[in-house]
C-alpha cells in the first residue's frame, strides 16, 4: 500500500532521481503556467489576473479528490501520509508576512526559482533577499522559541476540527473553492471589464 | 475573437492547474509527502553556513538539527526536487524562448526599484516561510490537499496579507501603457 | 485548442467525483485490514514482530530508546503483575490512542503484551491498521512467558508455558504486587545471560519526516 520509503525500496539513486523529475515536472508546469513573470503573480492582488488562484485551487482540488479516493479503495494509506503539522500562531504570523512579501516582491520561494532559472534579475534579487530572511531567521527564532512552538496541534486535519467525515469535508471544500473561481472570475470581468483573456 | 493580453503564451491555468494536482498527487502516492521549495533553499544555504561557520552552526539549535556535527543539510529529498525545478523552469523556458536576462517591472518604476523591493520581499519571504513552516509549495499548496487545518489558515493569511497590503504598493505593479 | 470549453465539464467532474468519495466513505478498520493483509499479516505469520522476553528486558534498559509497553490485559492480571512503565489499555481503548500512536517520536518503539499472544496480536493488527505505527511489536509468548523466565522458582515454567493459550494468567504470582515484583524490571546480570535473536528496528516514516525541511 502506498506510500512507500523510496530510499529505502529502491535506493538512494533511484529515489533522487524520482524527486529530481518530480522538482522538473513541477518546475515545468509553473514556468508553463507563467509564473516566472512576477508581473503575473502581483496582478492576482489587483484582479487583473486570477491565474495564482485558479492554478492553486485547481490544484489542491484535483490531487485532494485523487488523495482520498485512492485511500478509499485502498491504494493509498492516508494516516501514512505527511499532514503539515499545525501551528495557529506562527502559521498566520508567518501567512501574513508572506502575503506582505508577496506583493512586494511579485513571487514566493517557489515560483521565484522558476524565475532564476530563465534569468529574471529580479528573480535573483528575490532569492538574495529570501536568504537574508532565512539566516535571519535561524538567528533570531531563539529570541521567540516559545512563539515558535505556539499553538501547536499536531496532526491536525479538517475532519478532526469539524467532526465531519472526510468525503464531506472534500466536497465542501470542492463546491467552496469552485464557488470561490467562479466569483473571482466575475470579479475580474467586472473591474476591467474585459473578453476572455488567455 | 479573443484579445490576448499576453503576449507570451502561457497555458490556461486551469489545465495547468490540473497538471499540478496530478503531479500532486502523484508526489503524495509515491512518497507520502507533497511538494515543497523554501525547504531546499534554506538547506543550501545552511550548508553553505555549515562551510563557513560550522561552530555557529553547531550551537544554534535551529540550524543544529539540520545541520549539526556530521549531518548533511543536503541529504535530504527537497534538495533534489529544487535541483529539479531549477532544470525544469529552465526547460519550459528555453523551449518557449523566455529565457531572458531581463527584469519584469510596472513600468511606473524603473528597475532598480524593482530590484530592490524584489529583495525586501525576498527577505519577508524567506523569514515568513521559516516562521509558517513551509511556503505556497509545501504549506498551501500540498498541505491543503490533505486537509492540514494548519496549511488552510496559513494559506486564508497569506491572502489576507496580501490584499490588505495591495493597495497601497500599488504603484509597483500598475500596467500603464504596455502589459 | 480552444481549452476553455473544458472548464465547465472539468467542474462538473470534478463536483461529481468528490460527491462521490462522501458517499463511497473512506475505509473502516475492518476494510483496511483486508487492503493490507498481505503486507502485513506475512510479518505475523514469519514471526517477526514478535520479540522475546530477553530483548524487551534489554529495550526497557536502553536510554535511547523511547519504549512504550502497552498492556492490554484486564485490571485484575494487571494488578497482580505488570512490567514496570507498562500503561495499561484494554483492547476497545486503543482506538482513541491512534494519533498518538501514530505520531510515536523517531526512537519510539511500542511492544504490546498480554497474557499470551493472542489478544496482543488482535491489538497490533488493530494499531498497525489504525495508526500505520510500523515500531510496533508484540510480546512473544507475553506474561506467562515472561514470568518463566524472569520470576523465581522452577515450577513455574512449566505451568506458565505449557498448555493452552487461553489468555489466562497461569503462573501462580501469590500476592498483588502490581510492578513491585522482582520480576516487573529484570536486572542486567540475567539479561546478559540469555540468548535471543534481535527483532527491533527502527523504521523511518514519512508521516513523521516529511515537510518542507
Amino acid at each position: 500500500m502506498a506510500p512507500w520509503d523510496l530510499a529505502a525500496e529502491l535506493g538512494d539513486i533511484v529515489a533522487w532521481a524520482i524527486y529530481l523529475l518530480i522538482g522538473f515536472a513541477f518546475g515545468f508546469i509553473l514556468e508553463s503556467a507563467g509564473f516566472a513573470d512576477a508581473r503575473l503573480l502581483a496582478a492576482q492582488f489587483y484582479w487583473r489576473e486570477i491565474r495564482v488562484i485558479q492554478v492553486m485551487f485547481t490544484a489542491i482540488l484535483v490531487a485532494m479528490v485523487l488523495i482520498f479516493w485512492s485511500s478509499a479503495l485502498g491504494w493509498l494509506d492516508y494516516d501514512d501520509v505527511w499532514v503539515n503539522p499545525t501551528y495557529i500562531w506562527p502559521g498566520i504570523v508567518g501567512g501574513l508576512i508572506m502575503g506582505v512579501g508577496f506583493v512586494f516582491a511579485g513571487f514566493c520561494p517557489g515560483t521565484s526559482l522558476v524565475g532564476v532559472a530563465t534569468l529574471k534579475v529580479d528573480a535573483i534579487w528575490f532569492v538574495a533577499g529570501a536568504a537574508v530572511g532565512i539566516i535571519s531567521f535561524g538567528e533570531t527564532v531563539s529570541f521567540y522559541n516559545d512563539f515558535w512552538h505556539s499553538g501547536f496541534l499536531g496532526r491536525f486535519t479538517l475532519q478532526d476540527w469539524l467532526g465531519l467525515p472526510t468525503g464531506a469535508v472534500v466536497l465542501g471544500l470542492v463546491v467552496m473553492s469552485l464557488l470561490i473561481l467562479w466569483i473571482g472570475d466575475i470579479v475580474r470581468r467586472r473591474i476591467y471589464g474585459d473578453s476572455d483573456e488567455d | 475573437m479573443q484579445a490576448k493580453r499576453n503576449p507570451d503564451r502561457y497555458w490556461d491555468p486551469y489545465i495547468a492547474g490540473v497538471l499540478l494536482g496530478l503531479l500532486l498527487f502523484l508526489t503524495f502516492f509515491l512518497t507520502g509527502h507533497g511538494l515543497g521549495s523554501s525547504g531546499g533553499v534554506n538547506r543550501l544555504l545552511v550548508a553553505l553556513e555549515d562551510l563557513v561557520v560550522p561552530r555557529h552552526v553547531d550551537t544554534t539549535p535551529y540550524l543544529a538539527a539540520m545541520a549539526g556535527g556530521e549531518r548533511n543539510p543536503l541529504d535530504h529529498w527537497i534538495v533534489w526536487q529544487v535541483a529539479g525545478i531549477l532544470l525544469g523552469g529552465f526547460l519550459s523556458g528555453w523551449l518557449r524562448g523566455r529565457v531572458r536576462l531581463e527584469t519584469r517591472h510596472g513600468p511606473l518604476i524603473t528597475p532598480r526599484t524593482r530590484w530592490v523591493m524584489a529583495f525586501i520581499g525576498g527577505v519577508l519571504m524567506g523569514y515568513g516561510a521559516r516562521l509558517a513552516r513551509g511556503c505556497t509549495s509545501g504549506q498551501a499548496l500540498s498541505g491543503s490537499a490533505v486537509l492540514s487545518v494548519g496549511s488552510w489558515m496559513f494559506l486564508i493569511f497569506v491572502f489576507v496579507g496580501g490584499y490588505l497590503v495591495a493597495w497601497f504598493l500599488r504603484r509597483l505593479w500598475q500596467p500603464g501603457g504596455d502589459n | 485548442m480552444k481549452t476553455e470549453s473544458l472548464h465547465v465539464p472539468g467542474a462538473m467532474l470534478l463536483l461529481l467525483a468528490a460527491a462521490g468519495l462522501a458517499w463511497y466513505g473512506q475505509p473502516v478498520p475492518a476494510e483496511k485490514w483486508e487492503f493490507m493483509r498481505s503486507e502485513l499479516e506475512p510479518r505475523l505469520t514469519e514471526r517477526r514482530v514478535q520479540i522475546e522476553p530477553a530483548e524487551l528486558a534489554e529495550l526497557m534498559r536502553n536510554d535511547y530508546i523511547d519504549l512504550q509497553i502497552i498492556d492490554v490485559r484486564n485490571e485484575r492480571d494487571w494488578n497482580l503483575f505488570h512490567l514496570r512503565g507498562a500503561e495499561r489499555i484494554p483492547v476497545e481503548g486503543l482506538f482513541a490512542q491512534r494519533k498518538r500512536f501514530s505520531q510515536l517520536p523517531g526512537n519510539g518503539v511500542m511492544v504490546i503484551v498480554s497474557n499470551d499472544e493472542a489478544t496482543a496480536t488482535e491489538a497490533w493488527k488493530q494499531v498497525m491498521v489504525t495508526a500505520s505505527q510500523p515500531n510496533t511489536y508484540i510480546l512473544a509468548g507475553g506474561i506467562n512467558r515472561w514470568l518463566a523466565e524472569f520470576a523465581p522458582g522452577h515450577h513455574g515454567r512449566k505451568i506458565a508455558t505449557e498448555g493452552a493459550a487461553d489468555e489466562r494468567l497461569r503462573y501462580p504470582v501469590k500476592k498483588a504486587l502490581g510492578s513491585r515484583h522482582p520480576a516487573a524490571f529484570p536486572d542486567t546480570h540475567h539479561i546478559k545471560t540469555l540468548e535471543f535473536e534481535s527483532k527491533v528496528k527502527l523504521q523511518k516514516r514519512v508521516v513523521m519526516k516529511g515537510g518542507c525541511g
